[in-house]
């Protein structure tokens, strides 16, 4: 039987930080929604969350509330492969504010709800990279994501070779 | 997971070693600092500016001796600024993003971006240019077939060595998509006839044909005849996978007077036994007995530029199509069709019909007229350009109450730029099940007692209109009330409360302050409205 919309449960951070939330917020999360269910019994102990940070999750959670209610994406509303390029990367104006972090907490977000299985999450921090990518070159992308340039002198004049093929069109 | 099969597993470093890269990128950003402030004082004391000085602090500082700026503080400006970029590096939180992520931030990067063969272009692509970050992104971007299977191809110049580079050199990124099928559009308005057949050669059909999902067609008119050779060199079966076919054909007389224009007549040799969407863009006519096209299975087509005489014949042989889209279609006066009182266009499967009016004059209601769609969901009449269509209310009742169709979406677009309130009324009456209601050309309005918008049934979700005065937007808010943190829509003549969830209105008139507020009211309730202020300007 499925539990009332005003439950409570406690969930626990890799660093002991401990979350009461609705289960209904907390069920924007397909990973503890499954935990949920496989659970019949009310247990007071709290669901742990090992590769989830306190302040990461509190960002999680302050989404999964302006979010709750709103239905869920299901299997039938995934993107076949042929719409790749359909894809966009409008993001809500209240979702751009809510993801204007630094980039430490960009990418925590982005595994954390890779990790929790919150797919609109996921797709708001990837597209939100995705735009910091766009119209961007090499090097500056480089600089802005602290990469390192690894390339082999041959794997560099393969890549010079492409470009040569490409401004030869 | 867009390419599991490439999840690498992150880089981890362990949390104690992390902390020890945070402390000592911190120390050396401190030091760095410290240095930098340090070498400031210096270059300040051997700055021989000094007028803004008192005269004896002047003296006294000319006195000084001047410090040269040593050599070991830059070299540790340097060398502080090298390890903090390491640090930097071993701590760039992107080093934990996996490939499967990396792969969807990709394909967000290159959503409508097409991968286009042509001068210039794939250098310019992010795809290309994420390919050349580092190895990890390279790996990525190389190994994800999904980023290769689409690919439009536009061959710069019609010199056939350089077409011949282009196939030879577009064909290794093509196999980067491993098995996946195909996506190809080839741009051949400029191609000279031999170079179509090189194209068309079966080296290169090899690659593509039996691979491709979707084939996108732009020749000239000038080139059919290529076209038309095209089943000589090639079997009929061949292009036997795929399910969306577009054929374009620009004809550059058409733009010069209907009566120059000489159609070509084409006809479709292949098999295509899976083809489901069609679209077809020409001035040329589709010889369709001589066509093998599997009209029975086509669930969608878009039709452009072409007579109306033509899209009725087809149409006829499609059953069971789903998606019907009119661009543009002009009247065959030669055409008797119109005159057969028996003719019956029965699409008794399709769901959505557009239909978009181009520069063209079409008599559109006769075709209309002749139209039985029980399964009509979504009916949209766009723009009209150059010609009014004006509206025909006996003709768009008679269609309703002939095909008793369940509407959920009606857009009128422009056309209902005629309309008044009655006809309105009468329209919404008779379709209680509409969900979106598009209005946007509305503009005969009256008083509240005449509000047409008032007899929309209980399903409403989303309504898009115009408002030309501010005290219809009056009317409009007082429709709109707040129910139990909802917002709900009264309809004052059918007596029904919607749960509507959008609003979009377009005014010219003024906007109230007072207006404005109740707008922001019903917007922190949960409401999307959008207000645009100028008549079909789209300014906000």
């Amino acid at each position: 039987m499925a539990a009332p919309a005003t439950q409570q449960i406690k969930i626990r951070c890799n660093d002991e930080k401990e979350f009461t939330v609705d289960r209904d917020v907390l069920e924007r999360s397909v990973l503890i929604k499954n935990m949920l269910e496989d659970v019949t019994e009310q247990q007071d102990a709290p669901i742990p969350l090992p590769n989830v940070s306190g302040p990461v999750m509190a960002k999680v959670l302050e989404y999964c509330t302006h979010h709750r209610g709103e239905p869920l994406p299901s299997a039938d509303t995934e993107q076949s492969q042929d719409e790749t390029r359909k894809r966009t990367t409008d993001i809500s104006e209240w979702d751009q504010k809510f993801i204007t972090v630094d980039q430490e907490m960009l990418f925590e977000i982005i595994l954390a709800a890779n990790y929790l299985d919150i797919k609109s999450l996921l797709d708001v921090g990837c597209k939100t990279v995705a735009n910091m990518i766009k119209g961007k070159t090499p090097e500056e992308i480089r600089k802005l994501f602290n990469i390192v340039n690894d390339f082999t002198p041959e794997e560099e004049a393969q890549i010079k070779k492409e470009n040569e093929w490409a401004e030869d069109r | 997971m867009p390419c599991g099969a490439y999840q690498r597993s992150l880089s981890t470093i362990p949390p104690e070693q992390m902390n020890e890269i945070r402390r000592r990128l911190d120390e050396a950003t401190t030091n760095l600092i410290a240095v930098k402030k340090e070498l400031k004082i210096q270059a300040a004391q051997n700055t021989t500016s000094t007028s803004s000085l008192p005269t004896s602090s002047r003296r006294k500082r000319h006195k000084r001796p001047r410090r040269p700026v040593s050599a070991p503080t830059t070299a540790q400006v340097q060398d502080l600024s090298a390890w903090i970029k390491r640090y930097k590096t071993a701590l760039a939180p992107i080093k934990f993003i996996p490939a499967e992520i990396l792969c969807l931030i990709f394909q967000f990067a290159i959503s409508n971006e097409p991968l286009e063969v042509s001068f210039s272009t794939l250098e310019g692509s992010t795809l290309i240019r994420c390919s050349q970050v580092c190895t990890f992104w390279r790996t990525t971007v190389l190994e994800c077939p999904e980023f290769w299977n689409d690919i439009t191809f536009v061959p710069c110049s019609t010199a056939h060595r350089i077409v011949q580079d282009t196939v030879d050199g577009y064909v290794p990124w093509l196999q980067k998509s491993k098995s996946l099928l195909l996506t190809l559009r080839l741009e051949l308005i400029w191609f000279k006839p031999a170079e179509l057949s090189l194209l068309w050669s079966p080296p290169v059909l090899k690659v593509l044909a039996e691979r491709l999902r979707v084939l996108h067609l732009h020749l000239p008119d000038s080139r059919l005849e290529t076209y038309r050779r095209l089943p000589v060199s090639v079997p009929a079966n061949a292009f036997d996978t795929v399910e969306e076919l577009l054929l374009s054909v620009l004809s550059i007389r058409r733009y010069i007077t209907h009566n120059e224009l000489v159609p070509a007549h084409i006809s479709i040799n292949f098999t295509f036994k899976a083809l489901k969407r069609f679209q077809l863009r020409c001035n040329a006519t589709l010889d369709l007995d001589a066509s093998s096209l599997p009209w029975i299975q086509l669930e969608k087509v878009h039709f452009q530029k072409l007579t109306d005489a033509v899209c009725i014949d087809m149409l006829r042989r499609m059953p069971n199509l789903e998606d019907c889209t009119l661009d543009s279609i002009w009247t065959d006066m030669s055409d008797r069709w119109r005159w057969n009182p028996g003719l019956e266009i029965r699409l008794e499967s399709l769901k959505t019909l557009s239909v978009t009016f181009g520069e063209d004059d079409w008599d559109f209601w006769p075709f209309f007229n002749k139209l039985f769609l029980p399964k009509l969901e979504d009916l949209e009449l766009g723009s009209v350009r150059t010609k009014d269509l004006y509206w025909d209310q006996p003709t768009f009742e008679a269609f309703i109450h002939r095909s008793r169709c369940r509407m959920r979406r009606l857009s009128l677009g422009e056309a209902a730029f005629g309309l008044s309130e009655i006809p309105i009324a009468t329209i919404l009456k008779l379709l209680p099940t509409l969900e979106e209601v598009s209005l946007p050309g509305f503009a005969t309005l009256k008083e509240w007692e005449d509000l047409g918008l008032g007899y929309i049934g209980p399903n409403l979700k989303k309504l898009d209109v115009s408002a030309p005065y501010w005290t219809w937007i009056n009317n409009l808010l007082s429709m709109l009330k707040l129910r139990q943190g909802t917002v709900a829509w009264i309809n004052p003549n059918s007596r029904t409360v919607s749960l509507i969830e959008e609003v979009n209105v377009t005014t010219s008139g003024h906007v109230t302050w007072d207006q404005m507020a109740e707008i922001e009211k019903l917007r922190q309730n949960g409401l999307k409205i959008r207000l645009t202020i100028g008549w079909y300007l789209g300014c906000e």
